[in-house]
């Protein structure tokens, strides 16, 4: 068998169904913005656990999702299957050990919960650092995937892709901005899933296989893959079992820690409604969990050594292969690019929060005007945004890898920082600042000498947390001890949080 | 979590004192909290790492094939098939699970 790429060249149809996609997500935001106001005063309208765990999808949703799964699951086998696991297992842990407290605490991102918590500046400078360095990878990963598409598209280079892609980001991150567009995160998710869904029946009917339930009739695919080549699924054929464990663990604590995964509780009308969106969001995840393995069973039959290059665009090889016509796969191609835009909107936004709110306001400059705010703001969304260019160009990694490093520091660093905060009323800043710094240093040194075999081994960049959580949260308690308990404010603050009268 | 000693009835309504802390909960509700919460922690655990441990034992050569890669379930590889679908199903099981026991929880401390 041979490589087989993709189609070159400009595709009219994609591009119309891609800039449609868009603009309906904006019109959406701003027909749901003129409700919202005129609800506002009627009715105390209030989202629901199921709204709210569609909006958790669609958060959740990006192109390391769209994209990303796929490509592991194809390069990677069995270890690529800890991705699914890794991001759907958090959620469990999310739900019982922070969703109900923080709905509580009233703080909804990591470096607001840590500097209140932690009563502590310096403490929530370092966490807001730590957001803007994970926020960089996260981006990173989003932009690879939505330079690969661009490129199937509209048939330029990769690189001229990921400019022009970035370009557009932005555009679209300050046209949303200043129309004042709300997300509509139900709407959003609703069309991303069905972009998701709906080629995949019809690979499966195109290939033999019962078309209406492709997440169970590909079993059969799976099977006849991993015979054709045991890499596909043979447990331990990529990476042995340590990997596979610490990978898993990483990515299920990293999920707690991202910001903006912790700030959709803030929506909802109450505690109750926090917790039960949780499941439900899980559910509406699963949707695209459970098909994306199916695509790449497909894929493996149809281009069984397509390798690296075009393990990320592995859903439109598929797709093309099983002959679906060029607008249908248009569609999925839409849907990869929106997950893609939402997310970075999301996160450019969350970035520069943490600068402009949390270092220079509250740090450097308390007495800055609003509109000194809004200038570090912009300034830190251009700057990161041409940073993450820089990295994309030459992308270090597949996409799933790329965002997983996020989720690594994210799980070395905050993780165990909020759950001694939530649960441990003894934990003190100098505890919390020693193991956020021990998880930091641990999650970039696996990162930066991964060309180490000893580290690539036990301390793999996508597994740190394996290590780093523990160490992080070992530091913590015993820093905590040797130093001053913290003030009488803070304890009262968590017993209101607990239920502790 | 069953070690500890339960507080005397006066001090659980009084303003806690002390830190708070998942191993010595403050009151009885915060205790019928943190032992769910531990439950499902445990049951969490086992649901992922079960399928480690036994492709381990049983491995057959380095590249862990076993009778759980070889049985078919629904037409998947058995082991294929628990990780893809049943662990990721049993998550939102987990999650049903504990948002309706910490419900009557809170219904009835609260």
């Amino acid at each position: 068998m041979e490589f087989t790429g993709l189609t070159p060249g400009f595709k009219l149809a994609p591009a119309i169904i891609l800039f449609a996609v868009l603009a309906s997500f904006i019109v959406v935001g701003l027909t749901s913005k003129v409700q919202e106001m005129e609800g506002y005063w009627v009715a105390g309208r209030s989202i629901g656990p199921v709204q709210n765990g569609m909006a958790i999808a669609s958060n959740w949703m990006s192109a390391a999702s769209f994209m990303g799964v796929p490509g592991i699951l194809y390069m990677q086998g069995y270890f690529g299957v800890g991705y699914v696991v890794g991001w759907t297992g958090g959620y469990v842990l999310l739900l019982m050990l922070f969703a109900g407290q923080i709905r509580r605490f009233g703080k909804y991102t990591a470096p607001d919960f840590v500097g209140d918590r932690y009563y502590s500046n310096w403490a929530r400078g370092l966490a807001a650092t730590i957001t803007l360095i994970l926020s960089t990878f996260y981006i990173t990963g989003q932009y690879k995937g939505i330079g690969m598409m661009f490129e199937w598209i509209f048939g330029w280079t990769y690189e001229t892709s990921v400019i022009i892609g970035t370009v557009l980001v932005l555009f679209y991150v300050l046209i949303s901005g200043m129309l004042g567009v709300t997300k509509n995160q139900v709407v959003q998710y609703i069309i991303l899933i069905l972009a998701f869904l709906f080629p995949l029946f019809f690979i499966a009917g195109q290939m033999g296989y019962f078309p209406l339930v492709p997440q169970i009739s590909y079993g059969a695919a799976a099977y006849k893959a991993m015979e054709l080549d045991p890499n596909f699924a043979l447990p331990w054929a990529v990476k042995g079992p340590y990997q596979w464990i610490a990978l898993t663990f990483t990515l299920m604590v990293g999920t707690c820690g991202l910001p903006h995964v912790l700030t959709r509780f803030y929506t909802t009308p109450d505690a109750k409604t926090a917790r039960w969106s949780v499941p439900w969001g899980l559910f509406f995840i699963l949707l695209l969990y459970w098909s994306a393995p199916a695509y790449t069973a497909f894929a493996k039959l149809l281009n069984p050594d397509g390798g690296q290059a075009i393990a990320d665009v592995i859903i439109i090889s598929a797709a093309e292969l099983a002959r679906l016509p060029q607008w249908f796969i248009g569609f999925l191609a839409a849907g990869a690019v929106s997950a893609g835009f939402s997310t970075v909107s999301g996160l450019l936004m969350a970035a520069a929060a943490a600068v402009s709110h949390d270092i220079y306001h509250r740090i450097l400059k308390p007495d800055a005007t609003p509109k000194q705010q809004m200038i570090v703001a912009r300034a830190t969304t251009v700057v990161l945004a041409l940073v993450v260019i820089l990295i994309a160009l030459k992308p270090p990694a597949l996409i799933a890898q790329l965002v997983a490093m996020a989720f690594a520091i994210a799980g070395s660093t905050f993780f165990p920082t909020l759950l001694l905060g939530i649960w441990w009323g003894r934990a003190t800043k100098q505890g919390a600042i020693a193991g956020m710094l021990v998880g930091l240093v641990i999650s970039l040194s696996a990162l930066f000498f991964d060309h180490v075999p000893f580290i690539a081994q036990w301390v793999p960049y996508v597994g740190s947390a394996f290590i780093a959580a523990p160490l992080n949260l070992l530091v913590n308690v015993v820093v905590s001890l040797m130093t001053p308990p913290p003030p009488q404010e803070v304890q009262d603050l968590l017993h209101q949080v607990h239920l502790s009268s | 979590m069953d070690v500890q000693t339960p507080l005397p009835k006066g001090q659980e309504s009084a303003k806690a004192t002390g830190y708070i802390s998942f191993f010595s909960p403050a009151s009885e509700g915060m205790r019928a909290e943190t032992r769910l919460i531990s439950i499902i922690v445990i049951v969490w655990a086992v649901m992922v790492y079960i399928m480690p441990v036994l492709l381990i034992i049983f491995a057959e050569n380095p590249e862990g094939a076993s009778f759980l890669t070889r049985a078919k379930f629904l037409g998947f590889p058995f082991h294929y098939w628990y990780a893809t679908q049943f662990t990721t199903i049993g998550f939102v099981l987990l999650c049903t699970i504990f948002s309706y026991f910490i419900d009557k929880v809170y219904a009835k401390y609260r």
